[in-house]
């Protein structure tokens, strides 16, 4: 059979160190030939979602995963080399497939050391989409880590003024979280030996047939919920954000936010929940508060910036937080809603970044009162924003409605304060949009602000530029109007995730 | 008493390794006598040898011949084929006791011969680089030292541990002071064979008591008077503790483990980088093995003696290592420290091979692991575990070591600079692929996969957990996330921080520092100072340029770079590079395919180690 999940994994890899050998002043070959990678990785990625949208996929139990791989890697440490996908997982690694051109395709106008930035772009797809596939934690493990170094270099090495400072917190905040989670992956196996006998082993499937003691798998949680947590991120751990999506370069912030970010509430989903379904269900009070926390708060802050890119960054979080509570509520709507809502959270987000990205190398600053009525000057850039926007504060018709509006019916299922508080989000979420929006294309121009003065520079979106944004467009009006088809791959999917969860799932 | 006892030709065939290594010594200093010299006139002092690759190719077919012979040994050689062995358990040392020839020496052996092997590579080019003559003695003190550390490896008696120490230690202290015209090479020399002396003392006196306490100095000697008494259940039970407290000292002194590390950054940071990689990694390993042969093997039955206090210190080196590193600012400096740690990291697996309150000789353990059956008696799943990821972690950690240190050797001048955060400033713009090897293998140590640092890291933990010591797992995990601090300062000096007079131009000199408001458009400062620097960036001055001033950063920086990091080397740079992409190899295969067999191999080694 044909290994087609490695293949979409490691192509991005093998082209990107391809590309190193690449002769170094041909920039537009680098440029192409990264594109032609991630577009190859693409159709691949298009063709596994053909695959599995063909396949007759029932809900069954907790672990099912179809075109799975195996092979034994470190036979006494239980340790293979173990790949699948479900329903969850295979949206998302489109999802990563997708933008992965489209910001390779957005960073042309990158001038210096474009071999390792692509090539670092490519490494970071595939840490990303080997998230979304590995079935063996000690996989997993190391695909976390590997879209780690990447994102590392490319926010330290291509960011604005403050790259160093933001790449070190970025890299500290999550190894922090990675290195326990290590420290869980390890006694994860050891603990599963203890209660169901036979060899370490740290494969999922396996693991998942045993159900640990309420207290190990208390610890064990707290364990994962470490790495996961800070990169969602929850409130307490979300600092590193912010300054990482503002010093990072627009495409990288794309892929950051509209890719990366997805890993952290996957892995509730995926391992968290079935694998410590008791922790979780105890410490769901303490996620929710924080989730709506997360919510209200950060919709507050982004009211109060005055750097486009740190809005965004601070509304992502707001946005990511309805997905957690989606995902605490223990039912099909929520978890559903929230997958859906990650896959629309990653498109919209990444559009949103793009636009900030092309304004800002145009204008040359990320502050929006030195904006003011670009709309006359760039209609059509204007109106890409327009859509964005909508699709951000969740318009129904457009793409981020459905997943908001599963994921909070989900919540009201199982709480009715959590779901009010959450939902109370959506004042403050209109208001920072639009006051983002009217900021930089409406209202009179402020005659002192630099794109004012720099007005003659100011163009509108290019032809490339508008390339890159359409899918994404597309998207946002297509899964707005008929989400079906996404939810109906997702369902049994979600079905059988929460099967472990007990009396406590509600269909 | 009578002493009856014949070699046979098994005994000189089960060390051959280190007869190869002994003949390619006395080869070479025959060899350099007949090399054409430097200078015209007759022999002095400060003549040696004018060629700088024919001693080198020389050691480096002496090495080969080494592995080649303990690659025999291990597949074929004297020995019984490995299940027999199991079955009745055949005596597999040679020398009546006093070296063993069993897997897990000579899995030693390879690690030992590895770092050999790349310490010489990394030698040529840094020798010539710094006009170092002396070449003959050089080589064959390199060849001497390695010998030292394959006895310590293969000890199988404590006068062979002590005459391989005395042996490595008496080559290094030399070696270490080799770069005769530079002070800190001197000092470093001087210090390590002060201190050393000392450590070695230590050990002596702990030999001496040990002797006193059980009449035994075979290792098999021992640990039947050990096992006839029980634990601790005889007169001279206190002589022996202390005994073991002085081997724990001497032993520690060895591996670097904290309180008594002082010597290693002195040490490592004044030593020519050939032979600072060389000591970082063989001296370690060989240590290593010695140190856990010795308390984990023969003084098994004694672990509740010694646990407390080699636990101690392996939690002090693990914390204290990698906090010191923190303000490191000198990359041999820094990686003397990171190897403390790394020492640290290696204890756990020592501690790990510490199983009290449950009998060796009782069949099962309590945890369902598979049980080695070796002959008549049992061995705890455990301590082959926890001996197997000593072996597995010092395998992965050469290459890594190696290749770091053999990148500082290629930056280092011979004063001794050329390895300072500032030099490293901005190397990605200089020499990218040097920078790029360098950041490889530091995010190696640091634990990142999937080099092979962090399937050490995670086999070594695995091995805490299963013996039932969490509190080590915790600890060395939340050290590594210091060790991530400092290996990644360096990268981002090298690749986020441009070049030292420039980045404080621009003010990224330090990264914390720059913390300015966001969304200061970076145009205005970074145009005028661009625009003197690189005449390339004309369109700084406009709007649209906001990518346009690093740019033209990036490419002024060459023109700053105009060093001595280019001395001529006389197109030996080639050797060089072979063993870092012989260390690259190896750490990048070590970490993705060949764990697999290396870890069932070293699990295999280890049972047979124990017997």
């Amino acid at each position: 059979m044909f290994p087609l999940l490695t293949t979409i994994t490691f192509l991005p890899l093998l082209g990107g160190i391809g590309l190193l050998f690449l002769p170094k002043n041909q920039v537009g070959l680098i440029r192409w030939a990264a594109l032609g990678i991630a577009g190859v990785t693409l159709l691949f990625a298009l063709g596994l979602l053909l695959g599995y949208s063909q396949s007759n996929v029932s809900a069954t139990f907790a672990g099912t995963f179809l075109f799975t791989e195996n092979l034994t890697w470190i036979s006494s440490l239980g340790i293979n080399y173990s790949l699948g996908v479900d329903g969850i997982s295979v949206l998302l690694i489109v999802l990563t497939a997708l933008l992965t051109p489209i910001c390779i395709l957005a960073s042309f106008n990158i001038e210096n050391k474009v071999k390792s930035y692509m090539a670092f772009m490519l490494l970071l797809e595939c840490g990303i989409i080997g998230v979304f596939m590995a079935t063996n934690l000690f996989l997993f493990y190391i695909f976390w880590e590997l879209m780690l170094i990447p994102a590392y270099f490319l926010v330290g090495s291509w960011g604005g003024p403050r790259r160093v400072y933001a790449a070190f917190k970025f890299v500290l905040f999550t190894s922090v979280g990675s290195l326990i989670m290590l420290a869980g992956v390890i006694a994860i196996g050891y603990y599963h030996q203890l209660a169901a006998g036979g060899g370490y082993t740290l494969e999922l499937s396996l693991l998942l047939n045993t159900k640990l003691d309420s207290g190990v798998q208390m610890w064990l949680f707290l364990a994962f919920a470490a790495a996961f947590a800070v990169k969602v991120p929850f409130v307490p751990f979300h600092s590193w954000l912010p300054d990482t999506y503002s010093e990072a370069p627009a495409p990288v912030t794309a892929m950051l936010a509209g890719a990366m970010s997805k890993t952290g509430a996957y892995g509730f989903l995926r391992f968290c929940l079935p694998l410590f379904p008791n922790a979780m269900q105890t410490l769901a009070p303490l996620f929710n508060t924080l989730a709506v926390i997360g919510i209200l708060y950060c919709a507050v802050l982004a009211l109060m910036q005055t750097d486009m890119k740190r809005l965004l960054g601070y509304s992502s979080i707001s946005h990511l937080g309805v997905v957690m509570l989606g995902i605490f509520a223990f039912n099909v709507q929520g978890s559903e809603g929230a997958v859906l809502q990650m896959v629309n959270h990653g498109i919209t987000t990444a559009a949103l970044f793009l636009i900030a990205g092309f304004i800002e190398q145009r204008a040359g600053t990320r502050r929006i009162s030195d904006f003011g009525g670009l709309a006359a000057r760039v209609p059509v850039l204007a109106t890409v924003l327009f859509i964005a926007v909508l699709s951000s504060l969740g318009l129904p018709g457009l793409n981020s409605f459905a997943g908001e509006f599963l994921a909070f019916l989900g919540t009201f299922r199982s709480s009715v304060v959590f779901g009010t508080l959450g939902t109370a989000v959506v004042v403050p979420a209109a208001w920072y949009l639009i006051r983002f929006f009217q900021g930089v294309m409406q209202g009179t121009r402020n005659p002192e602000a630099a794109s004012t003065k720099r007005r003659n520079v100011l163009s509108d979106i290019g032809l490339r530029e508008f390339l890159a944004i359409s899918p994404l467009l597309l998207l946002i009006f297509y899964i707005g109007l008929q989400p079906w088809p996404l939810t109906a791959i997702l369902e049994p999917s979600v079905i059988s995730t929460l099967q472990n969860l007990g009396n406590a799932f509600v269909r | 008493m009578t002493f009856t006892y014949s070699v046979t030709a098994l005994d000189w065939a089960r060390i051959a390794p280190e007869l190869v290594l002994a003949a390619i010594t006395l080869i070479l200093m025959m060899v350099d006598l007949f090399l054409p010299q430097t200078g015209n006139g007759p022999r002095d002092k400060h003549s040696g040898t004018s060629n700088f690759s024919a001693l080198p190719i020389i050691s480096i077919v002496g090495i080969l011949g080494a592995f080649a012979a303990t690659i025999t040994l291990f597949v074929a050689g004297p020995l019984p084929q490995y299940s027999n062995v199991l079955a009745t358990s055949v005596p597999h040392d040679a020398f009546n006791n006093m070296i063993s020839a069993d897997w897990g020496s000579l899995y030693g052996y390879l690690i030992v011969l590895s770092a050999s092997l790349m310490s010489v590579l990394f030698s040529p080019a840094y020798l010539k680089r710094l006009n170092l003559v002396h070449q003959g003695e050089y080589y064959a003190l390199l060849m001497l030292a390695t010998i030292g550390m394959l006895l310590l490896v293969g000890a199988a008696s404590f006068l062979t541990v002590f005459i391989g120490i005395e042996m490595l230690s008496l080559a290094l202290y030399i070696l270490c002071g080799f770069v005769a015209r530079r002070k800190s090479s001197q000092e470093s020399g001087m210090k390590y064979f002060l201190l050393s002396s000392f450590a070695s003392a230590f050990l002596l006196y702990g030999i001496a008591l040990t002797y006193g306490a059980t009449g035994n100095t075979s290792f098999a000697g021992v640990r039947d008077f050990l096992s006839n008494h029980g634990g601790g259940a005889f007169p001279t039970h206190t002589m022996l503790l202390i005994g073991i407290g002085l081997l724990a000292v001497g032993f520690a002194f060895k591996v670097s483990a904290i309180p008594f590390q002082a010597w290693t950054p002195d040490v490592y940071q004044g030593a020519p980088a050939p032979i600072t990689a060389f000591m970082s990694v063989g001296t370690k390993a060989a240590a290593i093995i010695a140190f856990a042969r010795v308390f984990g093997i023969v003084f098994a039955r004694q672990s509740g003696d010694w646990l407390p206090i080699v636990e101690t210190i392996t939690i002090l080196t693990i914390i204290g290592g990698n906090v010191l590193a923190l303000v490191q600012s000198n990359l041999k400096r820094l990686l003397a420290y990171s190897s403390i740690a790394h020492a640290g990291y290696l204890l756990i697996g020592i501690v790990s091979m510490a199983i009290i309150g449950v009998s060796r000789s009782a069949p099962p353990a309590a945890l369902g692991g598979s049980v080695g059956s070796v002959g008549a008696t049992f061995v705890d799943a455990r301590v082959t575990t926890a001996l197997s990821s000593i072996l597995f972690y010092l395998l992965c950690y050469t290459f890594l070591n190696m290749g770091a240190f053999g990148i500082a050797s290629l930056l280092e001048r011979a004063d001794n600079s050329g390895n300072d955060i500032q030099d490293l400033r901005g190397l990605w713009y200089r020499r990218p692929v040097v920078a790029g090897f360098l950041a490889f293998f530091l995010l190696g140590l640091a634990g990142f996969p999937p080099m092979a640092g962090f399937a050490g890291k995670y086999y070594v933990f695995y091995a805490a957990l299963n013996s039932g010591h969490p509190e080590l797992l915790i600890i060395g995990v939340l050290a590594s996330i210091l060790g991530m601090y400092y290996y990644l300062r360096l990268i981002a000096a090298m690749f986020m921080e441009g070049d030292s007079a420039l980045a404080q131009v621009l003010g990224l000199g330090n990264a914390p520092a720059t913390a300015g408001v966001p969304a200061t458009p970076r145009v205005v400062p970074a145009s005028g100072s661009t625009g003197r620097l690189a005449s390339s960036s004309s369109s700084s001055a406009t709007a649209v340029a906001v990518k346009t001033p690093t740019v033209g950063l990036l490419k002024a920086s060459p023109v700053v770079s105009a060093d001595v990091e280019q001395e001529a080397t006389g197109g030996l740079n080639w050797m060089t590079w072979t063993g870092i992409g012989i260390a690259a190899l190896g750490t990048l295969a070590m970490g993705t395919v060949l764990p697999f067999w290396l870890i069932d191999l070293a699990q295999q080694a280890a049972r047979f180690m124990i017997k």
